[in-house]
């Protein structure tokens, strides 16, 4: 990883970010920066704040202390479409009212672009073909959204973050429910889409998904407390049983290299 | 395209239908020649008829279209043009003025569609103060349950005065349900502009409605505010219902099923629902009117009940049909 080596600008950069809600912090004092053209794996057990991290990462929640940049600049002090334009958030599952088609839903990525009124030009209709080709969704862009599938509504949604047109893309445990075959393509596809340039922020569940795919990783552990830097210093055995209070077995491939396998629950120590 | 056509025919109906009834092609024609002395009473029958009509026609119009503004506002489909309290407010506002008699009239309003007008609005502010102030995970559903409240509360202090002043009951019981009897076009005029600034608006904000459709989470990641595109789409919306409600009473239903029958012909798009959705809370207005005026003729019914007397029946049929995703 020569990146790292040379001084290119953050796109995102936490320094000790509590994220929250209210007066309850779930992740405290997280601190990492990501450049363009790199794929960010979050991971850590459920509830410990993955989805409440990449929110606020991205403005849609406030911090509850500590600082985090976009662009270097502060996202607190940017509006709304500034941050659109910014980062685009692909959350778990479609939630439009009413029987939106798939193709409208995919427009709306241009919102933070064209604005409320400003009627869509070339550009914006070429960006949304764009899009629909990019993840293969044209069988089906005319169907309401909430007659497809939850891997397909999720392949729109990311077609709408891709209309959007941001340097950074945001998915919400993108994997969720999708087959191994589903996985696979979708991973490749988010190394992909940051190897064109973008920086790509997922949570996920899957480690060695995160160890095969990711450039950088974020270990997020049950008290809240992070770990960052690349997949194979992060996801360390001692480091995953500790996170996930499970004991998990190491083993290489040939072909795979080396690989985890959750194999039962640790019984949390008193502490 | 179609809509357009319904409306025409129900509006030529509505002009020959009547307690003297008149061939359409003669109400048409009737309408279009000279008036003096010598005119025929078809003439004159027609013109107050037209003016009636035309009252009816933007009322249901205005109507359904803050019928679909709201339902987009609050992603729900049982949402009304009344559900921020417009209606509670004006009902208050004119029940006030009915109780307390006064003569005044200005920019061609009687005292009672002026003390309507100003308690729609006044309403729709105190739900927006106190939503502020209830401090709700969402802000539409603080809304929602202020403007709920709220309406019951002036329902409340409507039910207070007039068991206070119960010589007043009559007259306020029919203006409560709505109607058009002795409205004309110097009221329509009146009220005009606030019924277009309202139109334009909720035209303006279709893409911000549509945008609504997915949340508001997701709205603010794709680059819009949604409390605040809320509060002013809503306030636009509450200003054409108050005019609305000014004119023909707080006639209900009309803008509850007209943004479902529209939605169903021209799909979910904003751009798109609000103009259809105008278009058939019209033609439903006027088809009340013109049944309200008819059937019981020369007594007259009240529009409010008509409406609902007729669309009730229809939208559980559509809904029996279809189940409810079929309005969605």
């Amino acid at each position: 990883m020569s990146i790292a080596e040379q001084p290119t600008p953050s796109l995102v950069e936490a320094r000790s970010l509590c994220a929250g809600y209210g007066d309850r912090i779930v992740v405290r004092d997280a601190s990492f920066r990501m450049q363009a053209g790199l794929l960010l794996v979050v991971l850590g057990p459920n509830g410990c704040g993955k989805t409440t991290l990449l929110k606020t990462c991205i403005g849609l929640l406030p911090a509850l202390s500590g600082q985090i940049s976009l662009g270097e600049l502060p996202v607190a002090s940017m509006d709304a479409r500034r941050k659109a334009r910014l980062a685009a958030w692909v959350p778990q599952s479609a939630e439009a009212v009413w029987s939106y088609r798939s193709r409208d839903i995919i427009a709306q990525g241009r919102y933070s672009i064209r604005g409320p009124f400003a009627p869509f030009d070339h550009a914006d209709e070429a960006a949304i073909d764009r899009a629909i080709d990019a993840m293969d969704v044209r069988a089906f862009v005319d169907r309401p959204i909430s007659s497809l599938s939850g891997g397909e509504a999720r392949r729109v949604l990311i077609a709408r973050a891709l209309a959007q047109d941001t340097p950074l893309l945001v998915l919400d445990e993108p994997a969720a429910h999708l087959d191994p075959g589903r996985q696979m393509e979708l991973m490749e596809l988010l190394v992909t889409l940051a190897g064109s340039g973008k920086a790509v922020m997922i949570s996920a569940h899957d480690v060695n998904a995160a160890r095969r795919f990711a450039d950088v990783a974020l270990l997020v552990g049950g008290n809240g407390a992070s770990v960052f830097g690349e997949p194979d210093d992060v996801l360390t055995p001692d480091r995953l049983e500790d996170a996930y209070d499970t004991h998990f077995i190491h083993g290489s491939h040939v072909d795979y290299g080396s690989y985890v396998l959750p194999v039962s629950r640790r019984h949390r120590k008193d502490s | 395209m179609g809509l357009l056509v319904v409306l025409a025919a129900v509006f030529t109906a509505s002009l020959a239908l009547g307690a003297v009834r008149l061939n359409p092609a003669r109400a048409l024609a009737a309408l279009f020649a000279p008036v003096d002395a010598q005119s025929e009473p078809a003439a004159v029958i027609a013109r107050l008829r037209l003016a009636r009509t035309c009252l009816a026609a933007a009322v249901g119009a205005s109507l359904a279209a803050s019928g679909a503004v709201f339902q987009g506002l609050f992603r729900n489909p049982l949402a009304d043009p009344y559900v921020i309290g417009s209606s509670g407010g004006s009902a208050f506002g004119a029940v006030c003025a009915i109780v307390f008699g006064s003569g005044i009239r200005a920019l061609g309003f009687s005292a009672i569609g002026l003390a309507a007008f100003a308690g729609g609005l006044a309403a729709t502010l105190v739900v927006y103060l106190v939503a502020g102030a209830t401090r709700l995970r969402s802000d539409a559903s603080s809304l929602l349950l202020a403007g709920t409240a709220l309406g019951s509360l002036f329902s409340a202090l409507v039910s207070v005065m007039l068991a206070l002043k119960d010589q007043d009951l009559h007259q306020a019981w029919f203006w409560l349900l709505g109607g058009f009897s002795g409205r004309g076009l110097p009221e329509l005029a009146a009220s005009a502009p606030a019924l277009i600034i309202g139109f334009i608006a909720a035209m303006a904000s279709s893409r911000s409605l549509d945008l609504l459709s997915v949340g508001d989470e997701e709205a603010a990641s794709l680059g819009m505010r949604p409390v605040r595109t809320r509060l002013i789409v809503g306030g636009f919306a509450a200003l054409s219902v108050s005019a609305a409600v000014a004119l023909a009473g707080a006639i209900g239903f009309v803008g509850l099923i007209a943004p479902h029958l529209a939605r169903r012909l021209v799909g979910p798009r904003h751009i798109v629902l609000i103009p259809a959705a105008a278009l058939t809370g019209a033609a439903l207005l006027v088809v009340a009117d013109t049944v309200a005026r008819t059937v019981f003729a020369p007594v007259e019914m009240p529009v409010g009940a008509m409406t609902a007397l007729i669309g009730a029946p229809f939208f559980i049929w559509k809904i029996a049909r279809r189940g409810l995703e079929g309005v969605r």
